[in-house]
């Protein structure tokens, strides 16, 4: 049986990590291998390692890589900045990698950006002779570099590199960076197991998401504020905040979990709670609707296709990916970021309309399946 | 500089620098954030100031707990007490420019003080993203508990949702001030092109003299229109145009486009360039169309041809629906209810 070695982007438990291990294991005539990077302490993998034991990957498949944190702690919006420092860190990671861990493998699968750039440089570097999958989970925010990066590669690699992106959307911003590469994209599975209940009155409101600006948790706050009273004459209890701060890279999000906490001070309203992090199943058993609040383009949205499958109906930005998954409203609510009382006007729709709302449930649902039952397939025929 | 308005027992200020009958944006918006806190019950004095500099060192006599700046320079000038300030921020104010050398030297020599003082405010409102990512250009940080987005609202009152279908004449509306940003040649242009491309008569009311010939297109001047003219020409049009440049670079941008919601409560949709905060005014064919290359005959020709009478009619009811429901003063009288406690 071939090969494949996967390596996580990030050593924390997240939508990413999720979706990659879900997409590994409906691969077929494969054996998987997992590498997760390591930037401080083995502590911060262990979320992400015993969720793939989890998900009945053997320990003597999963192994950990340390890698310099100059280099892993760059981010988009610092990235000139940090640029030297991160430059110095990244050969010191190729200088440190063992060519005898990865070179027996077929396939290696690189699931993240920051990864990435480390793997495509190294299989080029020791003339890798298999095929690399540069899986895009993100856009390529700063397509020159991206651009210059591959085109060197190119002319030195001996594998096969295939650029994926996990959004139609994602992967139109790919063929700026390489069209001869690219495969196309394939959408990020569901996975888990999802408790579907039937919701007979919309009581709680859910916003699951990594605490960083873009995500726009900060105009949930807002509108909660604003339409505290309207929002409980409509049977609103709770609006339940899931997610944290899992980010190792310096940035925007560095102090967006104490300012949203402040902001939450100046706008009270006494239905926000901060819940943390959650397993999906625990969150979807304790929402009603789910607000989708990014105020850039999504490349995939995750949590969408979870509350999808879940049965939670979905009011979202639809920005970027995540406008492939809602559709243009035909599997989920759409509205105006920043535009407090559209959003607030959208709930009200949701809940009034439930003929509607449950159409779209079930559209949704549909379409979460669709999209579970098809991505082995796409998968196997990328790997061979 | 005076006081329009004066309460005794009020703890609130607004500042601005202008105010009627003095005609004009911040004018009119001082009059609708009065309106806004009128209606939820608060006292407050409202301050005009003209002159930046007698701003410097200025202190109010009266101990207030909200300083309410339509423009923010006061936040900047005017003595620290121990208000809280709120700042608006609407657009080209921001720029550090002045077409004066000696005042853009001036300008961009206090740039650093001036945002070291916007950050020690209590809330910065913008009022479109835009504008936020504008200033950070000027090495502004953004803090997600200071720096607001809220988008412009207008008085809302008189409004009627206006059926108008289009049938053998086009009629476009353009009320912008005649300044080299506000482009309207540019919009002399596109209805020239719209004229040609959709074989129909057009006809543009436009804020200026007539100073443009053309035989494909009919244009009447609503120069020195009153209120009641312009809200005519509002219901009778088909569309509105706002085809603003960004001229950042000379001091101006478009921060909104009010008169997108001024045409919108007649169920007006408007047809933007999208330049500056106009791609947040108008969202993109369900409130209007926003065209990157309107001076782009096949542009014009491709979105007029997209565009069947029962789309336009619903965009038509979308536009209205939501001017009155997303960007009436009530909003203002939300936002402050919760602010000032």
């Amino acid at each position: 049986m071939k090969e494949c070695i996967l390596f996580f982007n990030s050593s924390v438990l997240g939508g990413a990590e999720r979706s990659s291990l879900h997409q590994s294991l409906m691969v077929n005539d494969f054996h998987f291998k997992y590498v997760i990077p390591i930037i401080e302490e083995e502590d911060e993998a262990s979320e992400l390692y015993n969720f793939l034991l989890m998900s009945q990957v053997k320990r003597s498949d999963i192994s950990l890589l340390r890698l310099n944190k100059s280099y892993y702690s760059i981010s988009r919006k610092n990235f000139l900045l940090k640029v030297i420092s991160a430059t110095w860190g990244y050969f010191k990671i190729i200088r440190s990698l063992n060519n005898k861990d990865f070179k027996n493998s077929h396939v290696w699968w690189l699931s993240g950006n920051k990864i990435a750039f480390i793997f495509v440089f190294f299989a080029t570097f020791t003339r890798f002779k298999g095929k690399v999958i540069w899986h895009f989970r993100d856009y390529p925010n700063r397509v020159i570099i991206f651009k210059t990066f591959i085109k060197i590669n190119r002319i030195f690699s001996r594998y096969k590199l295939l650029l994926i992106g996990n959004s139609r959307s994602v992967s139109e911003s790919l063929k700026k960076l390489y069209k001869t590469s690219l495969v196309d994209y394939v959408y990020n599975p569901v996975g888990e197991k999802l408790i579907v209940r039937d919701i007979t009155s919309f009581k709680t409101i859910g916003v699951v998401a990594m605490f960083t600006p873009w995500k726009g948790i900060h105009q949930i706050i807002m509108m909660a504020s604003l339409y505290e009273n309207e929002l409980k004459s409509l049977g609103i209890h709770s609006i339940k905040i899931y997610g944290g701060d899992i980010y190792k890279t310096e940035g925007d999000h560095m102090n967006y979990s104490s300012e949203l906490l402040r902001l939450k001070n100046k706008f009270k309203s006494s239905l926000v709670t901060f819940e943390g992090r959650a397993t999906p199943q625990t969150i979807y058993s304790n929402i009603d609707i789910l607000i989708h609040s990014s105020v850039e383009k999504e490349p995939f949205g995750r949590v969408i296709i979870e509350a999808f499958n879940a049965k939670i109906p979905v009011i979202s930005s639809s920005l970027g990916g995540a406008s492939e998954l809602i559709s243009n409203e035909l599997r989920g609510l759409t509205y105006f970021i920043n535009d407090y009382s559209h959003l607030f006007f959208q709930i009200k729709n949701l809940i009034k309309n439930s003929k509607e709302t449950e159409e779209r449930i079930i559209r949704a649902y549909e379409f979460s399946k669709e999209i579970n039952d098809s991505i082995g397939e796409s998968l196997t025929k990328i790997f061979k | 500089m005076r006081f329009a308005r004066e309460k005794a027992n009020s703890n609130i200020l607004i500042t601005t620098p202008d105010y009627p009958p003095l005609l004009g944006g911040l004018s009119t918006f001082t009059l609708n954030l009065e309106r806004a806190l009128e209606s939820i019950n608060r006292n407050f004095d409202t301050f005009v100031w003209n002159d930046p500099k007698k701003l410097i060192n200025f202190s109010f006599k009266k101990k207030y707990d909200y300083i309410i700046n339509v423009h923010f320079l006061p936040s900047v000038f005017v003595k620290k007490s121990e208000a809280k300030h709120i700042n608006f921020y609407h657009g080209s104010e921001i720029l550090f420019f002045s077409p004066h050398p000696f005042k853009r030297i001036i300008k961009r020599a206090l740039k650093k003080k001036t945002i070291k003082k916007i950050n020690d405010s209590y809330l910065n409102i913008f009022i479109s993203n835009f504008t936020k990512n504008k200033l950070e250009e000027f090495g502004f940080k953004t803090r997600y508990d200071r720096d607001i987005i809220l988008h412009n609202c207008i008085d809302t009152n008189s409004n009627e949702k206006i059926i108008n279908p289009i049938k053998d004449e086009i009629r476009l509306t353009a009320i912008a001030r005649d300044v080299p940003h506000k482009n309207l040649d540019g919009h002399v242009q596109f209805s020239k092109e719209l004229a040609l491309v959709s074989g129909k008569k057009v006809k543009l009311s436009i804020t200026s003299d007539n100073r443009w010939c053309s035989n494909v297109l009919e244009i009447h001047s609503l120069k020195n229109a009153s209120d009641n003219e312009r809200d005519t020409n509002f219901k009778q049009a088909h569309f509105n145009l706002l085809l603003s440049l960004d001229h950042s670079h000379r001091g101006f941008y478009e921060g909104f486009g009010l008169t997108v919601l001024e045409a919108g409560k007649w169920g007006v949709p408007s047809v933007v360039s999208g330049t500056g905060g106009l791609a947040e005014s108008v969202h993109h064919q369900k409130t209007g169309w926003v065209l990157e290359k309107f001076n782009d005959r096949a542009e014009i020709r491709n979105w007029w041809k997209s565009l069947n009478d029962k789309e336009y009619q619903s965009i038509r009811e979308y536009c209205y629906t939501h001017t009155i429901n997303n960007h009436s003063l009530e909003n203002y009288s939300k936002f402050f209810k919760r602010v000032l406690n």
